[in-house]
């Protein structure tokens, strides 16, 4: 299965753990653009098994939960 | 007001409330050491960092306040790791302050160098790297505020030496950052009215309900807004080993734990609901053993504040995100003008399903564990605090000790970090002096961080300790012994050291029991000693701990004797 991420994230730390949680749950990135202008954002696509994917989900859900609280 | 760097990072603990921290010093971390002669805060020096980190998780699992540590830079901070995960699995808040090299070694693998903020990423919610003085107390007071929110967890912050040595003209007002239980603005979520009742809807179209309470409720500290709400519903319920002692021990709809090592009736609950209400569970595999098999007939309806939760293990009919504690007061008002059934054949089926433990094997009169384990629970007065380590004796005590609260009972259920339980009861007994505190440990664990007895005899905690020992590493042992062909590798500990002679040499008063008839008089000594006290409980090396589900299978295929 393969999955196109949008993520709005803040800085570069943010796209480096979601880039270790993907091999954490054996994903894999086909592709990865990020942009730094007035803010930074990331255009991930990725594959993996469903079932992997779930995991993965779950984790960068978790990730942007506290990213987001880190900007507040 | 010109100060240094470690002047303000103290005066920004101070304002948060913070007056105990856990630590070792090391060379970059100095100037913060220097600073606390000034401060009001008290610190604790253990005798390894893994022990501060452990500590400030016990610490905050008990109070629900912030845990605080402090190490060096380099092995000092790499120290904490264990601590550090072991708070994430568990959601404790804990604060790590870790001193870096100076800016200028930065990059160069100086000595104690480490990245820190790299190594801790994925066992921390927040961690920063902080250069200058000026951004202290903005980098502290964020993480303690992420650190608390929300699901709570462990954040580090890692300063250079020459941030806390820097001196800087501060006139800023230090403040608390504002405490906010959820990740939300504050206030009701219409979502949260809605999903409750429709979580309330299908228990009363259920037949064989269960719920099952989880560890968020003990982050949540809802105890009576818990048993308020499970009298209202009036369906059995389960716990998580995290989630031991918000239920109400008397209660005959209570089970008991369940999972790999619960009792037999709340497995088979479990397994034959067909709506479960799950409070602050995350569905670790120790619990649902084969996921395929688990709530697969059942509804299920999933109560948690993260909601990276739901849905992550099983799938979810019902999802309530958000805090526990305005979840369960939205259930409870819901559950109060509907019409609840009275599920009376389920519960009459539930209690048949119940099973006694099974009974202690004795071996030639030696003492037997489980024994020991039911007479310290008979005897241990109500708000005693117990921690454990892992392995054996933490299940046999989870199944065991009787709790009136979710925060009398503290053990690494996420992470399993043997080594926990000493300094684990160095941070509970700092946190609540006033109470009677039990380490219960194996063998092998207390080994990990026995060096903690300098710091129990240090500050006079009167911390009574029960080394459990049966001369091996005995849920490995016992695992080699049912699923390996009974190869015992690595796992027989015969030249342990004489614990007494080693409480001793720490000055702490100690006695050894090998004999069933000699336990209770034992067990009294340490309940009645005013000091600190090591029990030391030679056990045969050979029981093992039942029920048991093996690992991935289903949860009602539960092995509850050797066989033959």
């Amino acid at each position: 299965m393969s999955e196109r991420l949008e993520l709005p994230l803040r800085d570069q730390r943010a796209l480096a753990k979601v880039l270790a949680a993907l091999t954490r749950t054996g994903c894999t990135a086909t592709s990865v653009r990020a942009s730094f202008g007035d803010s930074y954002s990331a255009v991930i696509t990725i594959e993996g098994p469903a079932l992997n994917l779930r995991r993965l989900s779950a984790l960068i859900t978790r990730l942007l939960s506290t990213h987001q609280e880190e900007y507040r | 007001m010109e100060i240094t760097g470690s002047r303000l990072l103290l005066a920004v603990l101070e304002a948060h409330g913070i007056d105990s921290v856990f630590g070792y010093p090391g060379g970059a971390i100095m100037p913060f050491y220097d600073a606390l002669l000034h401060g009001g805060l008290t610190h604790y020096l253990v005798r390894h960092e893994q022990g501060a980190a452990f500590a400030a998780g016990a610490y905050a699992r008990t109070t629900g306040r912030l845990g605080v540590c402090v190490s060096t830079s380099g092995p000092g901070a790499t120290n904490l790791v264990t601590g550090l995960l072991d708070a994430m699995m568990d959601s404790a808040p804990v604060l790590a302050i870790t001193g870096q090299v100076r800016s200028a070694l930065m990059g160069s693998d100086g000595f104690q160098e480490a990245d820190v903020v790299g190594i801790t990423s994925p066992c921390t919610k927040f961690n920063a790297l902080v250069t200058r003085a000026a951004d202290i107390p903005a980098t502290v007071e964020k993480a303690i505020r992420i650190a608390t929110s929300g699901r709570p967890g462990p954040v580090l912050v890692d300063v250079t030496t020459d941030a806390l040595k820097e001196r800087l003209t501060w006139d800023a007002p230090l403040t608390r950052s504002a405490e906010r239980s959820g990740y939300g603005e504050g206030g009701r979520a219409p979502e949260l009215n809605i999903a409750a009742t429709e979580a309330i809807a299908a228990l009363a179209r259920a037949e064989r309900p269960v719920i099952i309470v989880g560890g968020g409720t003990r982050i949540a500290g809802v105890v009576q807004e818990f048993r308020r709400l499970a009298a209202l519903i009036g369906a059995p319920v389960v716990a998580t080993l995290n989630g031991l002692g918000t239920a109400d021990p008397s209660d005959a709809r209570y089970l008991g734990m369940f999972g790999m090592h619960g009792h037999k009736g709340a497995n088979l609950a479990v397994t034959r609901a067909d709506c479960m209400l799950a409070l602050g569970v995350r569905f670790d595999d120790r619990v649902t053993g084969d996921v395929s098999k688990f709530g697969r007939n059942a509804t299920v309806i999933h109560c948690d504040i993260d909601p990276s939760e739901i849905g992550k293990i099983i799938h979810v009919d019902v999802p309530v995100v958000g805090d526990l504690r305005e979840t369960i007061a939205v259930l409870t008002e819901v559950a109060q003008v509907a019409t609840m059934p009275s599920y009376e054949p389920w519960l009459a089926e539930v209690a048949a399903l119940k099973r006694p433990l099974p009974p202690a094997r004795h071996e030639n009169g030696e003492l037997s564990a489980t024994d020991v384990l039911d007479a310290l629970a008979a005897l241990m007065e109500p708000g005693t605090v117990v921690t454990t380590d892992v392995g054996q004796h933490q299940m046999w005590a989870a199944q065991r000790v009787r709790l009136e609260s979710s925060r009398d009972f503290l053990t690494s259920a996420g992470l399993g970090a043997m080594g926990f339980g000493l300094p684990a009861a160095v941070g509970a007994q700092v946190a609540r002096p006033g109470d009677t505190v039990v380490a219960i440990l194996g063998d092998g664990g207390f080994q990990m961080t026995m060096h903690e007895l300098a710091t129990i005899r240090r500050y006079e905690l009167p911390i009574k300790i029960v080394v459990m020992d049966n001369r091996h590493l005995g849920m490995v042992r016992q695992w080699q012994e049912l699923f390996y062909e009974r190869r015992i590798v690595a796992t027989d500990l015969y030249d342990n050291p004489e614990f007494c002679t080693l409480a001793s040499a720490y000055g702490i008063a100690s006695t050894r029991v090998d004999r069933p008839e000699d336990l209770h008089r034992a067990l009294r000594e340490m309940l009645d000693s005013s000091g600190a006290f090591l029990l030391h409980c030679a056990c045969f090396p050979t029981e093992n701990c039942f029920p048991m589900v093996p690992a991935g299978r289903h949860i009602d295929e539960m092995l509850e004797r050797t066989s033959a």
